[in-house]
């Protein structure tokens, strides 16, 4: 049984502009111990995506559209306040890019990491410190109880992001929800956070939602990958699957942008041209087919659904075929059109 | 004298022209808590007309904190940076102001290094503005044919304002206004970082293009090993305040020699990668406030001897042009 299923997840928000689709029709269910990349660009519902798993996407001006989100019986999509709150940050927690958005500054990380133990299981003060030191080791912090006392300023951004983490798995959540966890952090820290999660995973058999606009780091942790477009999953496959037979030309165009680092500098990169679509105004048919060197005038009709060759859905009508030989990508273009 | 040094004497006596050469440069900041942090510790570089070096380095390594002061924004608290031969550190402020038309910057937030007053057209004929007594014909129909280059068209932007642009385009106007002046050096501050990859590689390309077009000499940091190796000649790796590593891009991507750069490398994530068992790097950076003694990297490196404590090993070629600054480079 999956730790999490989610069907049909549309998010909307009301806006002076019209309606903006964030989220649109997405499902997807990751099991106990198992890790979802979610990748896209800026603006592709990533992160309202992760965000309306737990409901804390402000309503108004969001909406909930439509679509379920059952976890471990229940559906959240329809779960009262109080109850959601006892989920949020125990058997299901969330880690952000901006270990900030989840510190609060005025409090030492003790007693934030405290009040995780003693609003979600019930702890003395003493109790929850003494527990708060194990935590913080097993994500890496050392020297114990002096650290306790630091406020989230005296840290590092990558302590800081260890600390978010200790304080997450504070109450052995069955799922973490990780939105672009280490966008903010240098290489060599990221890997080390990586290294941290995947370790604390094997050990707590928690299920993880990774999300993140890089594409190398979502590789390098996920059992299976959704790569999101204009709100709605556009391809979705285990890991080496995906990149070995990749069907959307817009999974590739993603892979193609990024440098190289088997190529001699100078190379130039396959841009794709023009920008993701504003989502107030999301395009007939595909989505991507203004930008996709695929498309025809089929694509700019009926919008493809997400459709499934085994394990590997994807949804386009010219899909990249695999038997054929590799098609260029169309020559750099630019986004040099003004913002609608 | 340090290794690169001598290389780049070899090299301008080849017939090399040198741009920019930056000797000994220290920058100290002084802390609210009166506190002193030396951000850049005795730097030596060059950089040759036409060539793109790229500096890479982590967050605090204090790459960008070279680049401005070597803009002399502000001027380093000591060392020398030759600019055309002339030292901007001992210049006047009318001169170094005259000078600063050859030397262009591009930064990492596109749109706040924008006036949000003003409109496209304004800024980037501005710079011809101040230096350019010529007519205002010419001006505009020099600034219509950089918008274009950058990919606009001019009549469709010349009234409007930077919030009406996404960061990549933002990220053209700034371009467009840095090379309005042809500018003897271009120093780029992490212009892509904050730019999803398909808007990055259309910069990157646009970048090229135009180093080509306007014969760009240009400092390039980051601290994306990829986007580095895709845009430079020559890289040179900085960790706390000093360059650990300097060659040619090729050499030092294929074979890094310090173990720093080869911690650096062996921490991107591809999608062919598989995530190790074992972080490339452990630990933090030292605080800058108290650099280890010796080798800065002892701390984290693999190697690290006795002889690294007690001995700061200088920046020395090991192969011509490629020079690393550590006592057990990697074989």
């Amino acid at each position: 049984m999956p730790a999490i299923n989610i069907r049909g997840l549309s998010t909307h928000f009301r806006t002076p502009r019209g309606v903006v689709r964030a989220v649109q029709d997405v499902s997807f269910s990751v099991g106990a111990g198992r890790t979802l990349g979610i990748v896209g660009e800026s603006g592709c519902g990533k992160s309202v995506l992760s965000r309306s798993i737990l409901r804390l996407v402000p309503e108004p001006p969001g909406i909930r559209a439509g679509g379920e989100v059952l976890f471990e019986g229940r559906d959240l999509q329809r779960l009262d306040e109080s109850a959601l709150r006892d989920i949020r940050g125990s058997a299901i927690a969330m880690i952000f890019q901006d270990p900030m958005t989840s510190l609060n500054p005025v409090l030492t990380i003790g007693r934030q990491i405290g009040e995780v133990l003693e609003r979600h299981l019930a702890y003395n003060r003493s109790k929850a410190r003494t527990r708060a030191v194990e935590l913080l080791e097993t994500v890496g912090v050392q020297c114990g109880p002096k650290r306790l006392d630091e406020y989230p300023h005296q840290l590092s951004g990558g302590m800081r992001q260890r600390v978010t983490i200790a304080m997450a798995l504070a109450c052995r959540p069955r799922l973490l929800i990780a939105d672009e966890p280490t966008t903010a952090l240098d290489a060599t820290v990221q890997m080390q956070i990586l290294i941290l999660l995947k370790r604390l995973q094997r050990e707590t058999g928690m299920a993880m939602i990774f999300i993140s606009h890089d594409l190398g780091a979502v590789a390098s942790v996920a059992d299976e990958i959704a790569v999101m477009y204009a709100g709605r999953i556009v391809e979705k496959a285990p890991r080496a699957d995906l990149f070995e037979s990749m069907r959307m030309p817009y999974t590739q165009a993603l892979l193609r942008a990024r440098p190289d680092l088997d190529a001699p500098p100078h190379m130039r990169l396959g841009a794709l041209e023009g920008r993701p679509p504003d989502l107030a105004r999301i395009p007939e048919g595909c989505a991507f087919a203004p930008r996709c060197s695929h498309a025809d005038a089929h694509c700019r009709i009926g919008a493809p659904p997400l459709r499934a060759d085994g394990g590997h859905s994807f949804a386009c009508w010219k899909p990249i075929d695999h038997a054929l030989p590799a098609e260029p990508v169309r020559a750099n273009g630019d986004d040099g059109s003004p913002k609608p | 004298m340090s290794g690169s040094d001598t290389t780049s004497r070899a090299a301008a006596s080849a017939g090399e022209q040198i741009v920019l050469r930056v000797v000994d440069l220290v920058r100290d900041y002084e802390r609210s808590d009166g506190l002193r942090l030396q951000a850049v510790s005795g730097v030596n570089l060059v950089v040759r007309r036409g060539e793109t070096l790229g500096l890479v380095g982590e967050s605090g390594c204090g790459k960008s904190s070279l680049g401005r002061a070597i803009l002399q924004l502000p001027p380093p608290t000591s060392g020398a940076v030759f600019f055309e031969g002339q030292d901007l550190t001992k210049l006047d402020r009318g001169t170094l102001r005259r000078c600063r038309r050859h030397l262009q910057m591009v930064f990492q937030d596109p749109i706040s290094s924008l006036n949000p007053r003003r409109r496209v057209g304004e800024i980037v004929a501005e710079p011809l503005r101040i230096w350019d007594a010529a007519p205002s014909e010419e001006i505009r129909r020099r600034v219509c044919e950089v918008l274009e280059i950058v990919g606009f068209s001019p009549e469709e932007v010349w009234d409007r304002k930077p919030h009406e642009f996404s960061g990549g385009q933002c990220q053209r106007i700034s371009l467009a206004r840095a090379v309005v002046l042809t500018p003897a050096l271009l120093i780029c501050d992490e212009p892509v970082s904050a730019l999803d990859a398909s808007v990055q590689a259309q910069i990157l390309n646009l970048l090229q293009e135009m180093k080509t077009r306007y014969r760009l000499t240009m400092m390039f940091i980051s601290h994306d090993l990829a986007v580095v190796k895709n845009v430079s000649d020559r890289v040179a790796v900085m960790y706390l305040g000093k360059i650990v590593e300097t060659g040619p891009t090729e050499l030092i991507y294929r074979r890094p020699r310090h173990h720093y750069t080869r911690a650096l490398m062996d921490s991107i994530l591809t999608v062919q990668s598989k995530l190790p068992e074992q972080e490339a790097l452990a630990g933090e950076l030292p605080s800058a406030l108290d650099p280890p003694g010796g080798c800065r990297f002892r701390t984290r490196c693999p190697r690290c001897e006795a002889k690294c404590a007690q001995l700061e090993p200088p920046l020395a070629d090991i192969e011509q042009g490629h020079a690393v600054a550590c006592h057990f480079p990697i074989p």
